[in-house]
Parts: C-alpha cells; structure tokens; sequence
C-alpha cells in the first residue's frame, strides 16, 4: 500500500462558532485534503458495494491510514467514507437483492422489483438523489439541533428503547405483505434466532448447544445475504431468466429524478424519521431504514404496491438510511455513545486522534462537528452524481444472463459472509439461510419480518432487563415516563389499525 | 478439448438423471404435505429452543418463552388452517382470510400453474432449483476442503461451461474475479482467506501471507 508521509500538525481547535466553520472549510477546501476526501467517497463507495464490507470495515481499515493526518484531517477522511457507503451499498441491494449492509435492506424490497420489471436506472437515480437529500437533510437538523443535544439524546432510557423496539416489531404485523399468521411466525422465528448466544445482561449462554460459533449468536450480516442474495439466484436459476425482462431495462434517470420531486414530503418524512431513529444509542442504520419504510407504506393509500416495485420504498428507505449519519453523531458526539457500529469505529478514530467525544466536545473542538457535516455533504453529493453519471450503465447488469450474473453472486456472497469475522461458520450460515429464504420464498413467508425481529429483538429484551435492573424490579418504570406512554400508545395503534380495518371490511 | 467434452457428457447426463429422479419424487409429493414438512421442522426447533429454555435463570428464560410458546401456536394454528381452511377462515376477522386463500390456492399451485416469464413446467423449475443448490452447497464444501481461491476457480469455471458451453467466457470470467478478489481482498485488505481443511491435514507448503485458521 502507498505510505504518505506528512510532519504531525497541532489540531487546530475551537469552541466558538464562527472559528470553528472558519477551521473546518479551510481544512476541506485544502487541494490536497480535498483530493484525500474524494478518494475516500470512492473507497467507502466501494466498500459499501461489496456485501459484508459495509461501513464498519471501511472505517476500520481507514484508521491506520489516518494517523499520519492531524485530528481533523482524519475524521475529514473517515466522515466521508461513511457517508458514501450507505449509497453504496444501495446499488447492489437494488441490482442484485444483496444489500452491501444490513442498513440498505430495507432498499432491495422495492429497488429488486424495480430492477426485475427493467426499471434499475430508475431506482438507482431515485436511490442516489434521495441519499443525498436525506444526507442534507440530517446534517440540517444536527446543525438546528446543537444547542439541545443534550436532552435530546438522554431523552431515550431503557424504558424508552424498550417500547421503541416493541413498537417496531409490532409493525410486522401489518407492514409485509402475505398472510399476517405466516409475517407473525416468520416474525417470532426472527426472535427465537435473536435470542441465540450470550445475552449480555444476564451472561447466560443461550441456545449455542455447546458450540463456541453460536456464543457470539447468529450473525446479522451473513443471515441477510443468504436470506436475500443466495436465495434468489436459487430462484433465479430455476426460471433461468435474467434480472429483469429482456430488452425492458431502461435509463431511468428523469423518471427517477421525477420521482424523488414528486414525492417531497415523503423525501423530508423519511429523512426525519432516519434522523430520529439516528439519535437513539445502539438503534443503528437497520432500525432507521425499516421503520422508515414501513412508516411510508402505512402513510401510503397504495400500500399494498409497497414490495412490488413502488419507487415510495426505496425513496424512503434511502433518505432514512443517510440521515441518521446526522442524526447518530448526535449521541457520537455529544455523548460519547455511539449510534450504530460505524459510529462506534469514528468514536474510536476520535479518541486516539485526541479528542475526547462528550459535551466538552462542543466547547473545545466544534470545528470537529462542522469537518464532519461538510465531509458528509460534500461525499453525499459526490456518490449521487457518480451515481447518476453510472445509473444507466449500472441497470445494464440486470439484463446479463442469469447463468453469468449467479455464479459471480454466489461466490461474492460466501466471500462478503466470510470477511465479517473471518470465520468460515458465518459462510455456511449464510448457504443455509440461503435455502431457509428460498423455502420462505416458496411458501409465502416475509423474509424481512425475520430481520426486522433479529435486529429489534435484542433491543427489546436487553432494555427491559436494564430498566427493571434500574428499577430494582418494579415494572412500573415501563408505564410512567411521558415519553414511554406516547410509544405504547403508537404501538397500540399499530396493532389496533389492521383489526379495525379487517372489521370494516366485513362489515 | 473434444476428449475432455465426450468424457463429462456421460457424467453431466447421469448428474441429469439423477437430479431427475429426486425431483419427479418430490414433486410426486403434494405441495401441501412439503409446506407441512417445512412448518413441521420449524415446529420441531422451536420446540427443542423452548425445553432448552427451561434449564435457564427466570430472567434468561422470560422472553424464550413466551415468543417460542407463541410461535408453537402460530405454527399449530397454521397446520389447523392448512387441514380446514374453509371452516375457519370467516372467524379471523379477515386477518386470516389472505392465509386461507393462499393456501387453498396452493393445491394447484406446483402442478398446474406455469412461471409468467418463461413457460417453465414446475418440475423442470424444481429441478433447475435443486441443481443451484447443490451447486451451492458443493460450492461450500469445496471452499471449507481447498479454500476460496480453488474453490472459487472450480465453481466459476465449472457453472459457466456446464451451463453456458463457452470456455473462453467461463476463464475470463474466472480469471477477472479470482484477480479482483485476490487483489482487493488480500492484498488491499489483507483479509486471511480460509485456505481449506485440508491445507492441515496434507503436507503442503502454506503461501506466505497465510495467517492460523479460525476455530
């Protein structure tokens, strides 16, 4: 790899406002950092494309690379391969149904279909520009929200992340499509997964049948790709069809465009329900993708066209996806905790260049926050234009024949399982959920309320234990807090709206 | 090459026959009683996940529970469904009605319905399926025996020549993404690509940038 030798820099630093943007646009608009920045998008860019890489990786293997920059310079570098990853990892969700990360899966229940009926260039420029908006967007309400940052973020205890998560899973319920009985178990046999391995708060091994492997529980990242990825080229191999009908694929780009014009107020929605979910510690991307895309189908008077190719899913879900990068530097860097596993590696990067996240952060190195929400714009922006330059090109794969485009998938596949953890475990985990989702195909059953439940579930039952901890056992600490009553009674009234719309029907 | 191709058409014919025979057996099975199978196996996990679940602490215990014991009765209300779906399927509320409907529907769904795109007899389309996952699963062995790199080569050589007859087009291919993953993987990332099981067992030399195999 090329070494770049530079003298170390003092970390220019400030905790007034008008010097710390005076720092941070002369750090961007530095030639030199500009060009370090632009190679940074087009390596997250690729990172976020290739499945199992994703956001965390490219930022871990950044690091290294950044301790010969000063402080700014680096989370310059790693701020703007965060925010090209998300889009990234969007292509390959649309193109293939393999998303790059778990937080773009929401992206593939709308852009795959898309992409089968020929309309990929469509959705990858609706992907892009939504990305990019949802990315100003998020950065706007970081910047509106500063003063607040701390009850914002210390808003949301155990009690709250608790019915936040049961609020979530309670919209399998009504959110995917088919029969509710077979979302329901597909979504209980997501718990029952979630529950596998050390639970961190009682430290009981579960479910592992005395095997080291499951002591860690069952990987997220390599149960998507096959759920998703390896299932469909099953699928795919049996019609042996390409992606999308021949001769149907199309550019796209003004229909996309249009798209995303057309839909504003579902643009600005969805990056403020992505924002929110941002702020919440430990929710991460996947929570903010899926809720933003089940809260734009439920908004929705064509609800049902929602899985089938509806340009309102991935508009929402990609918009959600890059706001809560604004959002999630809130508790980053505000409090120190980190939002999502991306963060968690920035959190990292901040400390051993120095700088100390928490509230003394704003008072001492605000030009830290101002790098970072130009970093994210300006990456933002660059992946949506080489998204929109490629989108066209890009579509092109879905007319590749099926027995060309499988077996590169495949082996992509196994390899994106493998580099999570390098552990070969994860590859045949991943081939065997490949066939689990292939039967869930066949059989009708959401393979999306089984990720919805294995990313929430552990969210739910490790802040109930945490606030009956904190309650020395009194549940009443789940019912009194203003901001836990307004999320029961949201979760009521997502259970309670499919049964009243099943009694109106009848009757 | 023409000693090459007459010496694996007796073998792809009787990889065809074989996959042949297995598939007309299972399609001989009615789609209905391999839905059952599927929710049988699901019932039976669930089931051990929740009599494991009782050598636990209460708090360990708690959510196991009262999701798996729920998920048992979703799945025993669905086998109801499946057996009777026309007495039961008014007294849902509608909620069940969509279930009812699919599934009447999917007596006739492996024998009589054709795929849209392609006009492809159901047993033809279950073969195909089997052979892709049997080319997965081959595929996974391999990797766990030689490692990704050999796998890799065999599997995307081997796929695109069974499949499409074009030799040039399948090493091309394989040269191109056996070269990006070498490449971006090991030497960008320097990522320690399984190697294969039997890399310990034979006495042959490890490359030099191999790190210890996982556990």
């Amino acid at each position: 790899m090329i070494e770049l030798a530079m003298e170390p820099v003092f970390l220019q630093q400030t905790g007034n406002t008008m010097d710390a943007i005076s720092i941070a646009i002369d750090v961007i608009t530095d030639p030199f950092n500009f060009v370090l920045l632009v190679l940074a998008v087009v390596l997250g860019l690729i990172f976020g494309v290739l499945p199992g890489l994703g956001g965390p990786i490219a930022l871990a293997l950044l690091i290294p690379i950044t301790f010969q920059f000063d402080g700014n310079v680096a989370i310059m570098i790693l701020a703007g391969t965060l925010g090209a990853t998300a889009f990234g990892g969007s292509i390959t969700a649309i193109l293939l149904n393999t998303p790059g990360d778990a937080p773009n899966a929401a992206t593939l229940l709308d852009g795959y279909p898309m992409t089968r009926q020929g309309r990929a260039g469509e959705a990858l420029a609706a992907s892009a520009i939504s990305s990019a908006t949802g990315a100003l967007v998020g950065v706007t309400l970081l910047l509106i929200s500063l003063p607040f940052v701390r009850s914002i973020t210390l808003a949301f205890g155990s009690p709250e992340l608790f019915w936040l998560a049961i609020a979530g899973l309670a919209t399998v319920a009504i959110a995917t499509r088919g029969s509710v009985l077979s979302d329901l178990i597909a979504g209980a046999f997501g718990l029952m997964l979630a529950f596998h391995g050390l639970n961190p708060i009682t430290g009981t091994a579960r479910f592992t049948w005395d095997t080291v492997y499951l002591m860690n529980g069952i990987e997220l990242i390599p149960l998507i790709i096959g759920l998703f990825a390896i299932s469909e080229m099953i699928k795919l191999m049996g019609t042996k069809t390409t992606i999308s009908k021949p001769g149907e694929v199309t550019s796209g780009i003004q229909e996309g465009f249009g798209s995303v014009v057309e839909h504003w107020k579902l643009l600005v929605q969805s990056s403020s329900v992505g924002w929110v979910i941002g702020l919440i510690p430990g929710a991460g991307g996947t929570v903010a993708n899926f809720i933003a895309y089940i809260n734009a189908k439920q908004r929705s008077s064509d609800s049902q066209s929602f899985g089938t190719g509806n340009v309102k899913g991935v508009i929402a879900s990609e918009a959600a996806n890059d706001a809560k990068d604004g959002g999630s530097m809130i508790p980053t860097l505000g409090l120190g905790i980190p939002g999502s596993a991306s963060t968690a590696v920035l959190l990292g990067a901040l400390i051993i260049h120095g700088v100390t996240p928490g509230p003394l952060l704003f008072k001492e190195n605000l030009q830290i926050v101002f790098i970072v929400v130009f970093a994210l714009i300006i990456s933002n922006i660059l992946t949506s234009i080489i998204g929109l330059l490629t989108a066209s090109s890009l579509a092109k794969i879905s007319n590749v024949s099926t027995t060309t485009i499988a077996p590169l998938v495949v082996v992509i596949a196994l390899l994106g399982s493998f580099a999570i953890r390098h552990h070969i475990g994860d590859v045949f985990l991943a081939v065997g959920f490949g066939i689990i989702g292939f039967l869930m195909l066949k059989y009708d059953m959401s393979r999306v309320a089984v990720i919805i439940a294995l990313v929430l579930g552990p969210l739910a039952e490790q802040n109930f234990h945490r606030a009956l901890q904190i309650s020395h056992g009194e549940y009443s600490i789940l019912f009194m807090r203003p901001l836990s009553l307004v999320l029961i009674l949201i979760t009521v009234l997502i259970l309670a709206t499919p049964i009243y719309r099943s009694v109106r029907s009848v009757t | 090459m023409k000693a090459l191709k007459s010496r694996s058409i007796p073998l792809k014919n009787l990889v065809n026959k074989t996959v042949g025979v297995i598939a007309k057996y299972i399609i001989t099975v009615p789609s209905e009683h391999r839905k059952a199978a599927f929710f049988g196996v699901l019932f039976s996990y669930t089931g051990a996940l929740v009599l494991k679940s009782l050598e636990y602490s209460p708090d360990a215990r708690l959510f196991p529970l009262l999701v798996g014991i729920t998920l048992l009765g979703l799945i025993l209300l669905k086998f109801v469904l499946m057996v009777s779906p026309e007495k039961y399927s008014a007294g849902g509320g509608g909620l069940f009605d969509k279930a009812s409907a699919e599934i009447m529907s999917n007596e006739e769904d492996d024998i009589n319905q054709l795929d849209n795109q392609n006009s492809v007899s159901p047993e033809i389309r279950l073969q195909r399926e089997f052979k892709m996952t049997m080319w997965i699963i081959g595929t996974l062995l391999l990797t766990w025996l030689i490692g990704f790199l050999n796998a890799s080569v065999i599997f995307i050589f081997s796929f695109i020549y069974v499949h499409e007859g074009k030799i040039v087009k399948a090493g091309g291919l394989t040269v191109i993404l056996v070269g990006f993953i070498y490449f971006f993987f090991i030497e960008v990332l320097s990522i320690p690509l399984w190697e294969g099981i039997l890399l310990s067992i034979l006495p042959i030399a490890k490359p030099a940038n191999s790190g210890d195999i996982d556990d």
